[in-house]
Protein backbone atom coordinates (compact mmCIF):
# COMPACT_ATOMS: atom_id res chain seq x y z
CA UNK A 1 0.00 0.00 0.00
CA UNK A 2 1.16 3.15 -0.85
CA UNK A 3 0.84 5.99 2.10
CA UNK A 4 1.42 9.70 0.86
CA UNK A 5 2.08 12.72 3.62
CA UNK A 6 -1.18 14.05 4.60
CA UNK A 7 -1.41 17.42 3.02
CA UNK A 8 -1.16 20.60 5.22
CA UNK A 9 -4.98 21.17 6.41
CA UNK A 10 -5.10 24.77 6.20
CA UNK A 11 -3.06 27.24 3.48
CA UNK A 12 -2.53 30.89 3.00
CA UNK A 13 -0.98 33.25 0.07
CA UNK A 14 -0.36 36.88 -0.15
CA UNK A 15 -0.87 38.74 -3.44
CA UNK A 16 -0.61 42.12 -5.02
CA UNK A 17 -3.51 43.51 -6.42
CA UNK A 18 -2.60 43.09 -9.82
CA UNK A 19 -5.03 40.60 -12.86
CA UNK A 20 -1.77 38.23 -13.00
CA UNK A 21 -2.36 37.94 -9.14
CA UNK A 22 -5.63 36.39 -9.59
CA UNK A 23 -4.44 33.46 -12.01
CA UNK A 24 -1.68 32.93 -9.17
CA UNK A 25 -4.26 32.04 -6.62
CA UNK A 26 -6.33 29.60 -8.77
CA UNK A 27 -3.36 27.73 -9.32
CA UNK A 28 -3.27 28.02 -5.60
CA UNK A 29 -6.29 26.78 -4.70
CA UNK A 30 -5.81 24.03 -7.22
CA UNK A 31 -3.21 22.80 -5.82
CA UNK A 32 -4.77 22.75 -2.36
CA UNK A 33 -7.68 21.30 -3.19
CA UNK A 34 -5.81 18.18 -5.73
CA UNK A 35 -5.50 15.61 -2.93
CA UNK A 36 -8.88 16.62 -1.49
CA UNK A 37 -10.59 14.64 -3.90
CA UNK A 38 -12.93 17.66 -4.32
CA UNK A 39 -16.37 16.54 -6.47
CA UNK A 40 -15.76 19.47 -9.29
CA UNK A 41 -18.90 21.38 -8.98
CA UNK A 42 -17.58 21.91 -5.66
CA UNK A 43 -13.87 23.12 -6.60
CA UNK A 44 -15.46 24.95 -9.65
CA UNK A 45 -17.92 27.31 -7.29
CA UNK A 46 -14.35 27.95 -5.25
CA UNK A 47 -12.11 28.55 -7.75
CA UNK A 48 -14.95 31.09 -9.43
CA UNK A 49 -15.63 32.74 -5.99
CA UNK A 50 -12.19 33.38 -5.02
CA UNK A 51 -11.70 34.45 -8.64
CA UNK A 52 -14.66 36.63 -8.06
CA UNK A 53 -13.84 38.08 -4.90
CA UNK A 54 -9.85 39.12 -5.65
CA UNK A 55 -11.28 40.53 -9.11
CA UNK A 56 -13.60 42.61 -7.14
CA UNK A 57 -11.00 44.21 -5.40
CA UNK A 58 -8.17 44.81 -7.74
CA UNK A 59 -10.81 46.55 -9.41
CA UNK A 60 -12.80 48.26 -7.41
CA UNK A 61 -10.70 48.15 -4.10
CA UNK A 62 -9.44 51.87 -4.87
CA UNK A 63 -5.59 50.69 -4.68
CA UNK A 64 -3.03 49.91 -7.29
CA UNK A 65 -0.59 47.09 -6.98
CA UNK A 66 0.43 47.93 -3.96
CA UNK A 67 -2.95 46.03 -2.53
CA UNK A 68 -1.73 43.69 0.51
CA UNK A 69 -4.52 40.89 -0.31
CA UNK A 70 -4.49 37.87 1.50
CA UNK A 71 -6.46 34.53 1.57
CA UNK A 72 -6.34 31.50 3.07
CA UNK A 73 -8.31 27.85 2.89
CA UNK A 74 -9.12 25.72 5.63
CA UNK A 75 -11.12 22.34 6.31
CA UNK A 76 -14.05 21.72 8.60
CA UNK A 77 -16.09 19.30 9.23
CA UNK A 78 -18.19 19.05 6.36
CA UNK A 79 -16.82 22.03 4.66
CA UNK A 80 -14.09 23.81 3.14
CA UNK A 81 -13.73 27.52 4.34
CA UNK A 82 -11.95 30.59 2.11
CA UNK A 83 -10.76 33.58 3.77
CA UNK A 84 -9.97 36.69 1.81
CA UNK A 85 -8.46 40.01 3.19
CA UNK A 86 -7.64 43.28 1.73
CA UNK A 87 -7.01 46.31 3.03
CA UNK A 88 -8.76 49.02 0.39
CA UNK A 89 -11.69 50.46 0.92
CA UNK A 90 -14.48 49.16 3.25
CA UNK A 91 -16.82 47.44 0.88
CA UNK A 92 -19.41 44.51 1.97
CA UNK A 93 -20.08 41.92 -0.81
CA UNK A 94 -22.80 40.34 1.00
CA UNK A 95 -25.37 43.38 1.08
CA UNK A 96 -23.90 45.61 -1.93
CA UNK A 97 -26.37 46.06 -4.19
CA UNK A 98 -26.13 45.04 -7.98
CA UNK A 99 -26.47 46.68 -11.25
CA UNK A 100 -29.61 45.43 -13.10
CA UNK A 101 -27.06 45.86 -16.33
CA UNK A 102 -25.48 42.13 -16.62
CA UNK A 103 -22.72 43.91 -18.68
CA UNK A 104 -21.40 46.62 -16.71
CA UNK A 105 -20.63 44.40 -13.30
CA UNK A 106 -22.04 43.20 -10.53
CA UNK A 107 -21.95 39.55 -11.95
CA UNK A 108 -18.86 39.11 -9.57
CA UNK A 109 -21.31 39.64 -6.97
CA UNK A 110 -24.50 37.65 -8.38
CA UNK A 111 -21.93 35.03 -8.51
CA UNK A 112 -20.34 35.09 -5.12
CA UNK A 113 -23.64 34.26 -3.89
CA UNK A 114 -25.08 32.10 -5.94
CA UNK A 115 -21.97 29.52 -5.50
CA UNK A 116 -21.01 29.58 -2.26
CA UNK A 117 -22.67 28.08 0.48
CA UNK A 118 -22.68 30.45 2.70
CA UNK A 119 -20.52 33.99 3.15
CA UNK A 120 -19.49 36.80 6.07
CA UNK A 121 -18.21 39.75 5.65
CA UNK A 122 -15.95 41.89 8.08
CA UNK A 123 -14.23 44.97 8.40
CA UNK A 124 -11.77 44.61 10.82
CA UNK A 125 -8.22 47.21 11.68
CA UNK A 126 -9.21 49.04 8.56
CA UNK A 127 -9.37 45.42 6.47
CA UNK A 128 -11.95 43.49 4.37
CA UNK A 129 -12.50 40.28 5.21
CA UNK A 130 -14.93 37.89 3.25
CA UNK A 131 -15.20 34.15 4.52
CA UNK A 132 -16.99 31.74 2.30
CA UNK A 133 -17.96 28.54 3.26
CA UNK A 134 -18.68 25.44 0.89
CA UNK A 135 -20.60 22.54 2.01
CA UNK A 136 -19.13 19.46 0.82
CA UNK A 137 -21.80 16.46 -0.64
CA UNK A 138 -23.83 14.96 2.50
CA UNK A 139 -21.82 17.10 4.65
CA UNK A 140 -19.12 14.43 4.28
CA UNK A 141 -15.78 15.12 5.51
CA UNK A 142 -12.84 15.09 2.99
CA UNK A 143 -10.72 11.87 2.57
CA UNK A 144 -7.82 11.26 5.20
CA UNK A 145 -9.56 13.31 7.92
CA UNK B 1 -6.12 30.24 -23.13
CA UNK B 2 -6.11 30.08 -27.12
CA UNK B 3 -7.37 31.45 -29.49
CA UNK B 4 -7.88 30.21 -33.36
CA UNK B 5 -10.28 31.59 -36.04
CA UNK B 6 -11.73 30.86 -39.89
CA UNK B 7 -13.19 32.51 -42.11
CA UNK B 8 -15.25 29.88 -43.70
CA UNK B 9 -17.52 29.95 -46.62
CA UNK B 10 -21.11 32.02 -46.43
CA UNK B 11 -19.40 34.75 -44.35
CA UNK B 12 -19.76 32.67 -41.56
CA UNK B 13 -16.35 33.00 -39.29
CA UNK B 14 -15.29 30.26 -36.70
CA UNK B 15 -13.57 31.34 -33.57
CA UNK B 16 -12.16 28.42 -31.40
CA UNK B 17 -11.45 29.47 -27.79
CA UNK B 18 -9.50 26.63 -25.69
CA UNK B 19 -8.39 27.14 -21.97
CA UNK B 20 -10.42 29.25 -18.76
CA UNK B 21 -11.85 32.07 -19.71
CA UNK B 22 -10.36 33.71 -16.58
CA UNK B 23 -9.09 37.17 -15.89
CA UNK B 24 -5.82 35.61 -16.86
CA UNK B 25 -7.70 33.81 -20.52
CA UNK B 26 -9.59 37.12 -20.45
CA UNK B 27 -6.83 38.87 -21.07
CA UNK B 28 -5.23 36.80 -23.15
CA UNK B 29 -6.77 36.99 -26.16
CA UNK B 30 -9.64 40.13 -25.93
CA UNK B 31 -7.67 42.43 -28.00
CA UNK B 32 -7.84 40.14 -30.77
CA UNK B 33 -11.31 38.31 -29.67
CA UNK B 34 -13.21 41.76 -30.03
CA UNK B 35 -10.81 42.69 -33.19
CA UNK B 36 -12.16 39.52 -34.92
CA UNK B 37 -15.39 39.91 -33.88
CA UNK B 38 -16.04 43.49 -34.74
CA UNK B 39 -15.00 42.84 -38.00
CA UNK B 40 -16.92 39.96 -38.82
CA UNK B 41 -20.54 39.60 -39.61
CA UNK B 42 -21.62 36.19 -39.34
CA UNK B 43 -19.76 34.57 -35.65
CA UNK B 44 -19.85 31.27 -34.39
CA UNK B 45 -17.70 31.12 -30.69
CA UNK B 46 -16.07 27.45 -30.25
CA UNK B 47 -16.66 26.97 -26.51
CA UNK B 48 -16.53 23.54 -25.98
CA UNK B 49 -12.60 23.62 -25.13
CA UNK B 50 -13.75 26.51 -22.61
CA UNK B 51 -13.67 24.79 -19.05
CA UNK B 52 -14.26 27.57 -16.99
CA UNK B 53 -15.91 31.14 -16.80
CA UNK B 54 -15.76 34.05 -14.68
CA UNK B 55 -17.61 37.32 -14.92
CA UNK B 56 -14.25 38.96 -16.35
CA UNK B 57 -14.69 36.70 -19.28
CA UNK B 58 -18.74 37.01 -19.35
CA UNK B 59 -17.85 40.41 -19.89
CA UNK B 60 -15.99 39.66 -22.74
CA UNK B 61 -18.37 38.09 -24.08
CA UNK B 62 -20.62 40.63 -24.24
CA UNK B 63 -18.48 43.29 -25.69
CA UNK B 64 -18.08 41.14 -28.61
CA UNK B 65 -21.65 40.09 -29.18
CA UNK B 66 -23.10 44.22 -28.96
CA UNK B 67 -20.08 45.14 -30.97
CA UNK B 68 -21.30 42.79 -33.72
CA UNK B 69 -25.13 43.66 -33.16
CA UNK B 70 -23.86 47.16 -33.21
CA UNK B 71 -23.01 46.52 -37.22
CA UNK B 72 -25.69 43.96 -37.89
CA UNK B 73 -23.79 41.01 -37.42
CA UNK B 74 -24.84 38.74 -35.09
CA UNK B 75 -22.46 35.89 -32.77
CA UNK B 76 -23.69 32.49 -31.13
CA UNK B 77 -21.65 30.48 -28.74
CA UNK B 78 -21.18 26.79 -29.75
CA UNK B 79 -21.34 24.11 -27.25
CA UNK B 80 -20.61 25.71 -24.01
CA UNK B 81 -20.21 23.16 -21.14
CA UNK B 82 -22.99 22.70 -18.66
CA UNK B 83 -20.91 24.55 -15.72
CA UNK B 84 -19.58 27.48 -17.97
CA UNK B 85 -23.52 27.73 -19.32
CA UNK B 86 -24.57 27.75 -15.48
CA UNK B 87 -22.51 30.56 -14.82
CA UNK B 88 -23.98 32.50 -18.00
CA UNK B 89 -27.52 31.82 -17.37
CA UNK B 90 -26.93 32.53 -13.19
CA UNK B 91 -25.87 36.07 -14.19
CA UNK B 92 -28.66 36.82 -16.87
CA UNK B 93 -26.53 36.87 -19.62
CA UNK B 94 -28.06 34.71 -21.79
CA UNK B 95 -30.70 37.23 -22.36
CA UNK B 96 -27.66 38.43 -24.88
CA UNK B 97 -25.78 35.38 -25.60
CA UNK B 98 -27.21 32.44 -27.41
CA UNK B 99 -25.95 28.85 -27.81
CA UNK B 100 -26.11 25.83 -30.18
CA UNK B 101 -25.07 23.13 -29.51
CA UNK B 102 -24.05 21.71 -33.25
CA UNK B 103 -22.20 23.53 -36.08
CA UNK B 104 -24.63 23.19 -37.89
CA UNK B 105 -27.42 24.72 -35.62
CA UNK B 106 -24.95 27.57 -35.44
CA UNK B 107 -24.43 28.93 -38.66
CA UNK B 108 -28.36 28.56 -39.10
CA UNK B 109 -28.84 30.43 -36.31
CA UNK B 110 -26.03 33.11 -37.96
CA UNK B 111 -27.37 33.26 -41.28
Amino acid sequence: MISRPPSPPSAEITLTGSLAAIGEAGDWLAAWLAPRSAPADLAFAMRLCLEEALANIVMHGGRDESAAISASLAERKGAFILSVSDDGVPFDPVTAETPKDADVGGNGLILLRRYASAMRYERETDRNRLTLVFSLPDGRSTPDR
Amino acid sequence: MKMEYQDLQDGVTRITLAGDLDARGAGEIDLQFQAVVASRSKVVVDMEQVGFLASIGIRTLIQAVKANAGKGGKLILLAPADPVWKVIVTCGADSLLAAAYDFEAAVAAVS
